[in-house]
């Protein structure tokens, strides 16, 4: 033990007290010379004759400290030290050179770290519960709809298979039933905008409904009170439990807070729980609030829930430990069938890997995220062949050097070793601040997300495997920039430090034109990219909505949730629109289910009384409640027949306007005026054809839309309109508008908030906020690698033009004249970038079919995009090429020699 | 017949059995007391009839090895001519080292004689 601490003493005593060690050495082989040269005089010798014969004799004493220095078994370490301070003072001298390789690292690894930051949250985090890995979600697929009300928080049609998230109670309940051998099936459903009463007080929050196993379930115990636990769903269980982050928010971590009341849709309820910090919701990015349970009289439910005609449970299942989830599929296949064979035809149940929570997000940026990390990959590529390149010239500038410190018994090893250190240096000062700048565009994301896809609430932050990530990145980068030029050092031939300067090996000069031609094919495939995402971008943003959706602005209220009945409701949508329209500035107004563009849809399955194509076995259309004003205020036009006006109102009779698309689908002589629709088992006039707008989602093409008048949607179906969108056109900026409207809501009600007060345009921005976040990310990452490819190509272009100079300057000192010169030059750059673009074209236009699914309306072959971006990367190649050129031919011939 | 065996130009051939051998022979000196470098050197050449000369170009990165392995350890102090000098001195590692080594090299021996001496029983 005692010799094993000696060791490390002395060795650690060598690193840190270097100066002292080497004292020591210096001492104890001059000691030694001296009592040789002693030995020499006591032989008979005169002093000087004595010294000399005993430096023969005894040799070079810095061979032997050198030998001795090798015994201290930190030769690698003490080598690395003095490489770093080597390496230091050589950067330190070539300003230029290093603050363009330190921004070169930064850049990219600051993009790489803060993109794989993304990576790692969205794609990669898991909830922090008992084995994740066990969690799934269940999902259903089948054809041809006809579910009379389906509520889903994820849905999305593939040619004629629907696919969507949401389940009847009845199902929910003989599915956990019948499982129990492989999984703990568990069911949510999410509450949006409700408003709580606390202490005095109302907020508005996001909230969750879950069945009495749902905690058990997920393995996750209260941080404060109790959970649900099994047995909890009976009827009017008035326990909430809150999150952690609302505890401390709003109860300000208050140790009383358990027992406290809070009042919902006019129901008390009483705080029991308080959950974990590291539990802030089951969907990623997403925070709901509070938790109540799944009784069957909560105010949050339609008293019709156990009939199994509303689909609105969400499923989750924990499989049991060796179980798979083919194994849990093949029960709930069979129910599921059995459970919807009238409503769905071929149905499937789906059984997904849910680690992360509910994968809605994970689903949606798997492919634009690992396309961005190509990318990123694709620009530390470049920035690699840069630095490379950039070495490459600083390295012959440094051949002399080489060969003096190889010609002074360096050895090869020695050589290499302090090339990659120097590179080790470089890109541990790069990575370092990439970490820095990461950081900050992680936030910047964040904030991105946030504001772009409705309130998608990541807090990107940077933990230890992203900064593992980033220390590999920057050793690969240290690796893949100094191994070029580390060999190149190793190679060097002592001779050459003797030799003319300008004499460079012609392998040397290969290399640096295969980077010219690597950099401009990887710059032409990223540019092609991203001018491929700039095109759909642009696309997108004129995707025509169908009615102008300036000057409209959107809030939402919830009487709901201030315990108004229907009627209640019915008149306080008609007395908040009078009030609106009374404002100055204001034109219309009209309440709606919910916004357009917003993500939100409602559909049903319809019968017609006759001309109904009965071949159609699809009936599946999408719905929309909204006030009598709704064209006149969205300004959407009526084709044939009327929209609807003052005269219709829950008095008058049943009626509905149809799209032009719901005529397309399913009418045959083009008038559906005066049919009679049944929906719900209720009869709905047809009256009139509107015009074709989007509905939930910009992307998707037109669905058939059936328009049913607000106030006899909410007589019909009492649950209906809880809360409501209403839709204001204005020319009043948004600032001026906000407490107009506010005061005039609060005219009606006091107790009733307004919310999401925003611009119709700002959905509408939103609702395309995954396609805009990808396409400025694409876009910025493919400018960087643009930018880095400009400095490699002219840093590496002017070099090789520079070496020539002496060669030009003699032609044209006897009779060249400049065009002479430089027309060689210029064809060989030329011919540089049709390498590197005959290898970009073909990998190009197969990445732009793969990335074709998240573009829209784009081409993969689109010529124009190409040309632009072929000629552009040649004008920099000539750009790059001219510059050099015009210096070298106005070089005095003079000047060029003394400069050889 | 064995003449002045250099250990510095063998010792550097990157042979392990020579450079053991030195180790081997500064164990066995030091284990007589403490000395510096140049004693270290001056009594090997004395014992061995100055038939091994150990040069400074083996002995100190030898000194250095075996201190580094903590089999021996230094300390400054002052020569017989009043200089100030390092000094080595056997661990008591060093002590267990060097017997377990001796025997070694002598079993070395008598299996490297015996072999030798195949040619003679042939004969």
């Amino acid at each position: 033990m005692s010799s094993l601490f000696k060791i490390i003493s002395l060795r650690l005593r060598s690193l840190f007290k270097a100066n002292a060690v080497e004292n020591e050495l210096d001492a104890e082989v001059q000691f030694h010379l001296d009592m040789l040269i002693q030995e020499k005089i006591d032989q008979g010798l005169d002093p000087f004759a004595a010294k000399q014969q005993a430096r023969i004799d005894f040799g070079f004493p810095d061979q032997v400290k050198e030998q001795c220095r090798d015994s201290w078994g930190i030769r690698v370490l003490f080598d690395f030290v003095r490489d770093v301070r080597f390496g230091l003072r050589q950067l330190a001298k070539q300003k230029a050179y290093t603050f363009i390789a330190i921004a070169t690292i930064t850049l990219s690894i600051g993009a790489s770290t803060a993109v794989f930051s993304l990576v790692n949250d969205i794609l990669l985090s898991t909830l922090s519960i008992p084995h994740p890995e066990e969690l799934h979600s269940i999902y259903w697929e089948g054809e041809n709809t006809r579910i009379s009300s389906l509520s889903t928080e994820y849905s999305k049609m593939v040619g004629r298979r629907y696919t969507a998230d949401s389940f009847s109670h009845p199902m929910y309940q003989s599915f956990r039933e019948h499982s129990t051998k492989q999984a703990n099936i568990f069911g949510f459903w999410g509450l949006n905008n409700i408003t709580l009463q606390t202490n005095g007080n109302a907020i508005t929050r996001d909230g969750q409904i879950v069945t009495d196993n749902f905690f058990t379930g997920l393995g996750i115990h209260a941080y404060r009170g109790e959970l649900f636990k099994e047995g909890d769903d009976a009827a009017g269980n008035p326990n909430i439990i809150i999150t952690y982050n609302f505890w401390k928010n709003h109860f300000n971590s208050s140790p009383t807070t358990l027992g406290q009341p809070i009042t919902i849709y006019g129901t008390p309820f009483t705080i029991t729980g308080i959950l974990p910090k590291t539990f802030p919701g089951i969907r990623q990015g997403e925070e709901r609030s509070f938790y109540v349970s799944f009784s069957a009289n909560s105010p949050f439910i339609a008293a019709d829930i156990t009939k199994g005609t509303h689909w609105f449970i969400h499923l989750m299942a924990r499989l049991k430990p060796d179980t798979n989830p083919e194994q849990l599929k093949l029960p709930l296949d069979a129910l599921f069938e059995e459970a919807v064979s009238d409503v769905v035809d071929n149905p499937k149940i789906l059984v997904e890997s849910s680690s992360g929570g509910l994968p809605f997000d994970r689903r949606a940026y798997k492919t634009p995220l690992m396309l961005i990390l190509g990318v990123v990959g694709m620009v530390l590529l470049v920035a690699c062949f840069n630095l490379a390149g950039l070495s490459l010239v600083r390295g012959s500038a440094r051949q002399h050097e080489l060969s003096i410190r190889a010609a002074l018994g360096a050895g090869r090893g020695r050589l290499i070793r302090q090339s990659l250190t120097e590179s080790l240096t470089l890109a541990t000062i790069g990575g370092g601040l990439g970490i820095l700048i990461a950081i900050w565009g992680a936030k910047a994301f964040s904030r991105m997300l946030a504001g772009n896809s409705g309130g998608l609430g990541y807090d990107f932050s940077i933990d230890l495997n992203v900064l593992g990530f980033s220390l590999i990145l920057t050793l690969l980068t240290a690796l893949l920039t100094g191994l070029l030029p580390a060999l190149r050092a190793g190679k060097v031939d002592p001779l050459d430090g003797l030799k003319n300067r300008g004499i460079m090996s012609s392998s040397h000069l290969k290399l640096g034109k295969l980077l010219v031609s690597a950099q401009i094919c990887i710059s032409i495939i990223l540019l092609v990219g991203a001018s491929l995402y700039a095109r759909s971008f642009i696309n997108l943003h004129n995707i025509d909505s169908g009615f102008d959706h300036d000057n409209l602005f959107v809030f939402e209220i919830n009487p709901g949730s201030g315990g108004y009945d229907a009627s209640q409701r019915i008149t306080y949508y008609k007395r908040i629109q009078e009030e609106l329209t009374e404002i100055p500035g204001i034109k219309n107004a009209t309440p709606m289910m919910f916004p357009l563009f917003g993500n939100s849809s409602s559909s049903t399955s319809f019968n017609l009384s006759d001309n109904y194509d009965r071949s159609q076995r699809e009936r599946h259309i999408h719905l929309l409640a909204a006030g009598n004003t709704f064209f006149d205020t969205l300004d959407i036009s009526i084709k044939r027949g009327r929209g609807f006006d003052k005269g219709d109102s829950e008095a008058s009779a049943n009626v509905v306007v149809v799209n032009e698309t719901f005529v397309k689908k399913f009418i045959s002589d083009d008038n559906p005026i005066g049919l009679i629709m049944e929906l719900w088992g209720t009869d709905w006039t047809i009256i009139g054809v509107c015009q074709d707008v989007k509905y939930d989602n910009l992307k998707e093409p037109i669905l058939p839309i059936t328009y049913l008048e607000a106030s006899q949607r909410i007589k019909q179906w009492s649950n209906a309109m809880l809360s409501a969108t209403f839709v204001v056109r204005s020319e009043l900026p948004l600032a001026a508008i906000t407490t107009e409207i506010q005061e005039a809501v609060e005219r009606v009600d006091p107790n009733i908030p307004v919310y999401n007060l925003t611009t119709q345009t700002q959905i509408r921005d939103s609702n395309i906020g995954k396609d805009n976040l990808l396409a400025t990310l694409c876009g910025a990452l493919a400018l960087l690698a643009l930018l880095l490819s400009c400095i490699g190509l002219y840093g590496l272009l002017a070099y090789e033009i520079s070496r020539r100079s002496g060669e030009i300057a003699i032609r044209m000192a006897i009779g060249a004249t400049p065009s002479d010169v430089s027309r060689p030059i210029f064809k060989e750059s030329f011919m540089l970038a049709l390498y590197g673009i005959i290898v970009a074209l073909p990998v190009s236009y197969v990445i732009s079919k793969y990335i074709k699914s998240q573009l829209w309306e784009v081409q993969p072959a689109d010529t124009a995009t190409l040309l632009i971006v072929i000629t552009s990367l040649i004008a920099i190649v000539i750009i790059a090429t001219w510059i050099p050129v015009r210096r070298a031919t106005r070089m005095s011939p003079l000047n060029a020699l003394r400069a050889e | 017949m064995l003449s002045n065996i250099d250990i510095k130009d063998m010792a550097t051939s990157n042979s392990d059995l020579l450079k053991g051998t030195v180790d081997l022979l500064i164990l066995k000196v030091l284990s007589t007391g403490m000395m510096h470098g140049w004693d270290i050197s001056k009594r090997i050449e004395a014992v061995s009839n100055k038939r091994i000369l150990v040069k400074q170009g083996s002995l100190y990165p030898a000194l250095h090895r075996l201190e580094n392995r903590a089999l021996i350890e230094a300390e400054w102090g002052v020569s017989d001519a009043g200089r100030s000098a390092k000094f080595y001195k056997l661990t008591k590692t060093g002590r267990a080292s060097l017997g377990e080594e001796t025997a070694e090299w002598k079993q070395f021996v008598e299996c490297v004689s015996a072999i030798l001496r195949l040619d003679e029983s042939i004969a």
